[in-house]
């Protein structure tokens, strides 16, 4: 090993070191955030929040680790017959719910602050929308930049936007040709206020409709 | 009502409990510390009993897919991990300090030596601009600079660049402090 890789390999093992007097802070995000973190499921500001946490928090940065050396070993053993029986998509309704119910906004703000961060965005995707024509639509704050995520029901990305300037987002069909003719899919919206704060929303439902002439 | 075998002894469920096990063994002894991985027989029942609880919650599905099942049970084994942590149930005595500042040698002057240089390493961090921390903190996360430059949707040139000019910052802040990793 190179002394440059060396030096690398100790900053790394500095960096990802505890001790038993390291306890979780009360800014630590929910352990769910830190999965979606690692497996490229957060908007960037979500994104850029959790590493600046990262970056101070010895007990999240363990917690990382552990959810990319849980996820590498899925992935390693994908050809192994694990017997997961099928998709349980309720299941995995109810939970990405309620993983959107914890909303984790960085360093605490007051409950006046946090109660209207939660108000800001509401959904305006009025029941199924057609495949070759999925716009999303939300409300938000005026001059506030939006990044979107959009889920199948299991939490796999099917889209993702990032910066967009209007409360709204088309879902590119070619993003769409893998999911299932009336799938239910799952978007969540994270506004960049104008004040330098962040507001993210619920976890949003539709259904994917296919018409006639949709292509 | 027609009665049927609980879900939670039924061989799927059996077979999928035994390999979780196996799985969260092998990442608690790869990720956590040896006070914490000391405990990883407790940690990994608690954990599978945890995502057990989960799955009895659901409607009538036995399993779910994998991906599933693995987030279930981080989220559930770090919420455990922050309950022991937080209630301090660990001898104080710890080696994995002493190992940062010199291989096998702990001493009250290498574990002293050990934290010094953790802390820096988090305060020179804070003095990096956004971008190099963002890049650096992956990188030090133990990811390589094309994942991190997928997670951080940034080109792969733009990240590699943020990731050397961030270590070299590093370093030289980490040197007026007279630490050397």
């Amino acid at each position: 090993m190179t002394s440059e890789a060396e030096e690398t390999a100790r900053l790394r093992r500095a960096f990802a070191a505890t001790t038993p007097s390291d306890a979780p802070r009360p800014d630590c995000p929910p352990s769910s955030r830190l999965w979606e973190g690692v497996h490229g499921e957060l908007p960037s500001a979500e994104l850029r929040l959790l590493l600046a946490h990262l970056a101070e928090c010895p007990v999240c940065t363990e917690a990382w680790r552990l959810a990319e050396e849980l996820g590498e070993a899925g992935g390693r053993r994908r050809s192994r017959r694990w017997l997961w029986v099928g998709a349980a998509a309720a299941a995995v309704v109810v939970l990405a719910v309620g993983i959107a119910q914890v909303r984790w906004q960085g360093p605490p703000t007051s409950p006046g602050e946090r109660a209207a961060q939660e108000r800001v965005i509401a959904s305006l995707v009025k029941g199924a929308l057609p495949r070759g024509d999925c716009l999303l639509r939300w409300t938000g704050p005026r001059g506030a930049r939006y990044d979107v995520v959009v889920t199948t029901g299991e939490l796999e990305v099917v889209s993702r936007a990032a910066g967009l300037e209007k409360p709204a987002f088309r879902v590119p069909a070619a993003d769409l040709a893998q999911v299932a003719p009336g799938a239910r899919l799952l978007f969540r919206v994270t506004a960049e206020l104008p004040s330098d704060g962040l507001a993210v929303s619920e976890t949003f439902s539709f259904q994917l409709r296919d018409d006639h002439g949709d292509g | 009502m027609l009665l049927t075998e609980p879900r939670s002894s039924s061989p799927i469920r059996s077979q999928w409990a035994a390999e979780l096990r196996e799985e969260l063994t092998r990442v608690i002894c790869a990720i956590c510390p040896p006070w914490l991985s000391a405990d990883r027989e407790d940690l990994v029942q608690t954990t599978v009993l945890a995502v057990s609880r989960h799955l009895d919650d659901g409607e009538g599905v036995d399993l779910p897919s994998s991906s599933y099942l693995r987030r279930v049970a981080h989220n559930a084994l770090v919420d455990e991990i922050r309950r022991r942590r937080r209630r301090r149930e660990v001898p104080l005595q710890t080696t994995a300090m002493a190992d940062l500042a010199a291989d096998r040698a702990p001493g009250p002057e290498a574990v002293h030596r050990g934290g010094e240089i953790r802390r820096g390493i988090r305060e020179c961090l804070q003095r990096l601009v956004r971008s190099r921390r963002m890049a650096v903190t992956l990188y030090l996360l133990g990811h390589s600079v094309p994942r991190a430059s997928e997670l951080l949707g940034w080109g792969r040139k733009r990240t590699e660049n943020l990731v050397f000019r961030g270590l070299s910052d590093l370093r030289s802040c980490l040197e007026s402090m007279d630490l050397r990793p």
